[in-house]
């Protein structure tokens, strides 16, 4: 309490207060337009911060990453374009929901369940960090290689019908995520001697292509059928019953968020991937999901802005960066003599209190914020698709390219969008294939290393509670997916005959 | 109109005329830019904006960092080999660029033959660490348990094939007869979750990817692979000191600027990098980055540290272990 008191007495300073409002408002409006992430905005904006306050630099950055993540979801409900990677998986069931003219209550409920994964990992960031750290620190390679194989298992049910298809998608996913340097023994794979290709595809570029342009060269033949919205008060406020169906899976999410947000290398992507697959694992009407589902908007929103406020934890706690934003975060400290590591709560209490008192600032300036703008981006809609289409394009290509000043990110961007094209005219969906892009690199590192460190002895993978549990959790999906509907014929055709 | 046209035409052609002469006539006349062929916010861009402002100061121009990053700093080095050489943009070359990866790969650009070296900026040197799981208190204690027969339990870690911390812990085997093994990460920002945890129990890297964690405790320094001891970490004895001989190495960072650039320019950037060794404010800053600023004698001087790296690498690099 003394410390929060300490870090609100500093976080209130005004040029501190002003740097949080530009930052969680730029964060919004760059969550909102599609292609412009988070991360293009903090390359752009950190040699801004080198002539601010350490404190209030980390402020405004801190407030453009999780403000986009509060934005992200606009163009996914109303526009079926994802505004950042972690929301690709809000157009799912968001956009249906917009179709049903009910994209006010989608964008009241992710802004009310950003809100609420936003302020439970605030809670989570003050109050158990040094938790936290232990348990990011046990997870070794072991550990790692079985939560991804949980992840996969659990995801597995998002996609299209046809899990042959789906499978196909994950597979052609972690193909092209092996694209680049082999890190265990410098080979290089599918680069074709191109230096642009040795570190890989990055994530931005292949999943704004997927859902972004792709469904803008979909809508190009249905474009003009548009679905009259309300954006009326009184009509985005979400009934009792859709109260009742988010509580949970906002809970869920947030605590799925709190894992997998402060583990290097997984974030709010993953997590927003995992909470809404669980969502729909634990539904007992799967089969609403895809449909307009409000659990499958406000559980992986809720998961995603967890998981950027826990992602602070290790990147302040341990110095090590979990995404490569964290790392520029690091950086802008860096920079300004602040290094982040074991010693910083303790050397800098006031950056550090300071810090997670501007995220409760940030997260109830976004909710003031984004509950009169809905009506604005609803009406937003109105705009003639031939203006609205065209600027989208060029804008996911100014956001791939700002990243790194790629010129071959637009490429990737603009091939990626026909890939998609194509995929989804044969009725592949591409979720499964980022699922695949994202988690197999991750599967074939740790399990690499995990061998590596087991000395090619397969106990090594049995010799942590973590692992086990995970790997056990995993199988018990599995069968239950497997044997499951078996197990239902039987017993109803017993119940039959009985009857 | 055609006369407005005309005359915007000849005011233009007279300023690139006047530009191109006045180039060497007094450098800079207008912003310099550094490429830094990583992304911003890493190592690399950090040390490299620190000496940035301390040339803007210097040079009464802005001197601005652009990053292009990719292929581990092969396209932003490609990028100024292929500049136009007339001092405006430079490039902050580092032991990978310029050392390590023409060794390994085609990389498009000839390390010596398309730079024109001004001026070393910082010299990291390896740190060698224990986690405290470990028992050594020292370097002898270390070699002791790792060329024992129980030492092939151990593991060193690094951020990929052909790094610095790769090469030391590869050397380090060689020279003392141990088995430690291998375990590459992404960069050293991954390794570190599993140095700190203790699954990596034998870390050497650049003193800067470490130091929060030695001077938290959480890790153990027992030598720094150095001709002399760091002022950063005075305690630390240099590994001859320590009982290794002949096993210093490290990574460097740099100013360089496209073949061809001329004389006067370069001499013009050097001089401005030499002040950086007084200014307080430099020393400061790069010290809490877990870096002192170096500077060569002279531009020649660099470009004969440049040809003695990449010949150490390569040698190095050819060796068995590292195929």
């Amino acid at each position: 309490m003394e410390n929060l008191l300490l870090g609100l007495s500093t976080a209130m300073m005004i040029e501190n207060l002003i740097a949080c409002f530009a930052g969680v408002f730029l964060g919004t409006a760059i969550g909102v337009i599609p292609g412009i992430g988070a991360m293009a905005a903090i390359s752009l904006l950190l040699p801004l911060t080198f002539a601010l306050d350490p404190l209030t630099g980390i402020v405004m950055l801190a407030g453009v990453y999780y403000g986009a993540e509060y934005g992200g979801s606009t163009a996914s409900i109303l526009l079926n374009l994802p505004g950042t990677p972690s929301n690709a998986i809000t157009c799912i069931d968001g956009y249906p929901m917009a179709q049903q003219g009910r994209a006010g209550v989608a964008l009241f409920v992710t802004t009310i369940a950003s809100f609420v994964g936003g302020s439970i990992g605030i809670l989570v960031l003050s109050n158990l960090t040094p938790l936290i750290v232990d348990v990011a620190l046990a997870f070794g390679p072991a550990e790692y290689f079985a939560l991804i194989v949980l992840c996969f298992v659990a995801v597995s049910a998002i996609g299209g019908a046809d899990p042959k298809k789906n499978f196909a998608m994950i597979l052609l996913g972690g193909l092209i995520g092996t694209i680049g340097i082999d890190i265990y023994d410098g080979v290089e794979r599918y680069t074709f001697g191109s230096a642009h290709l040795l570190d890989g595809l990055s994530l931005v570029p292949v999943a704004m292509g997927l859902f972004g342009v792709s469904e803008i060269i979909l809508s190009v033949k249905t474009a003009g059928a548009k679905v009259r919205q309300s954006i009326s008060f009184r009509s985005m406020i979400p009934s009792r019953s859709d109260w009742r169906r988010i509580f949970w899976p906002m809970l869920r999410g947030s605590a799925a968020g709190c894992l997998f947000g402060p583990l290097p290398g997984t974030g709010p992507s993953v997590a927003a991937l995992f909470s809404y697959a669980n969502e729909k694992k634990l539904s007992r009407q799967p089969e609403r999901f895809g449909k307009g589902a409000i659990e499958g908007v406000a559980s992986p929103e809720a998961s995603n802005n967890a998981a950027v406020q826990t992602a602070f934890i290790p990147t302040l706690a341990l110095g090590i960066p979990g995404t490569p934003t964290m790392a520029i975060m690091i950086g802008a400290l860096m920079i300004h003599g602040v290094v982040p590591g074991p010693l910083m709560i303790e050397n800098e209490p006031r950056l550090f209190w300071g810090l997670v008192a501007s995220f409760w600032i940030g997260n109830l300036l976004l909710l003031v914020l984004n509950i009169p703008l809905i009506g604005l981006w609803v009406s937003l809609l109105n705009i003639p698709y031939r203006y609205l289409y065209p600027s989208i394009v060029v804008l996911i290509c100014v956001g791939s390219y700002s990243i790194a000043n790629s010129v071959q990110d637009i490429v990737v961007v603009l091939l990626f969008g026909l890939i998609g094209y194509v995929l989804r005219r044969q009725g592949f969906m591409p979720a499964p294939l980022l699922i695949g892009f994202v988690l197999c690199p991750m599967l074939e590192e740790n399990l690499r290393r995990a061998m590596l460190m087991g000395r090619g002895d397969i106990s090594y993978f049995f010799s942590s509670t973590i692992s086990v549990v995970a790997l056990a959790i995993s199988i018990l999906l599995l069968a239950s997916a497997l044997f499951g509907p078996l197990l239902k014929s039987v017993l109803i055709r017993r119940r039959r005959v009985s009857s | 109109m055609l006369r407005k046209i005309c005359g915007l035409a000849l005011a233009a052609l007279t300023a690139s005329v006047v530009s191109t002469v006045g180039a060497s006539a007094q450098y800079p006349e207008r912003s310099v830019t550094i490429v830094v062929p990583f992304s911003a916010g890493g190592n690399t861009d950090v040390i490299a904006r620190v000496i940035a402002d301390h040339l803007t100061e210097e040079l009464g121009q802005p001197v601005v960092i652009e990053n292009r990053g990719g292929g581990g700093g092969t396209i932003g080095t490609r990028v100024v080999a292929k500049a136009k050489p007339d001092g405006y943009t430079l490039l902050f070359g580092v032991t990978g660029t310029h050392s390590v990866n023409p060794n390994l790969r085609e990389v498009g650009y000839d390390p010596l033959q398309d730079f024109a070296p001004v001026s070393v900026a910082v010299i990291s040197s390896v740190l060698m660490v224990v986690h405290p799981s470990v028992e050594a208190q020292n370097l002898e204690e270390l070699i002791a348990l790792t060329s024992s027969s129980s030492g092939s339990r151990l593991n060193f870690a690094s951020g990929g094939v052909g790094t610095v911390a790769h090469v030391a812990g590869e050397l380090f085997n060689e020279r003392t007869g141990s088995s430690l093994a291998h375990i590459p990460y992404k960069g050293a920002g991954d390794a570190l979750n599993d140095v700190v945890a203790g699954r990596i129990q034998v870390y050497m890297n650049n003193i800067p990817a470490i130091l929060p964690h030695v001077t938290s405790g959480t890790l153990r320094p027992l030598a720094l692979a150095s001709a002399t001891r760091s002022k950063l970490l005075p305690d630390v004895p240099t590994t001859q000191e320590a009982g290794l001989e002949d096993f210093e190495m490290g990574s460097w960072y740099g100013l360089l600027a496209p073949a061809g650039t001329p004389d006067d320019v370069i001499a013009r950037l050097h001089e401005a990098m030499t002040t950086m060794v007084d200014s307080e404010k430099v020393n400061e800053r790069l010290a809490a980055l877990g870096s002192e600023p170096t500077v060569s004698e002279s531009p020649e001087a660099f470009g004969e540290y440049i040809k003695g790296q990449l010949d150490w690498w390569k040698e190095v690099l050819d060796r068995p272990a590292f195929h």
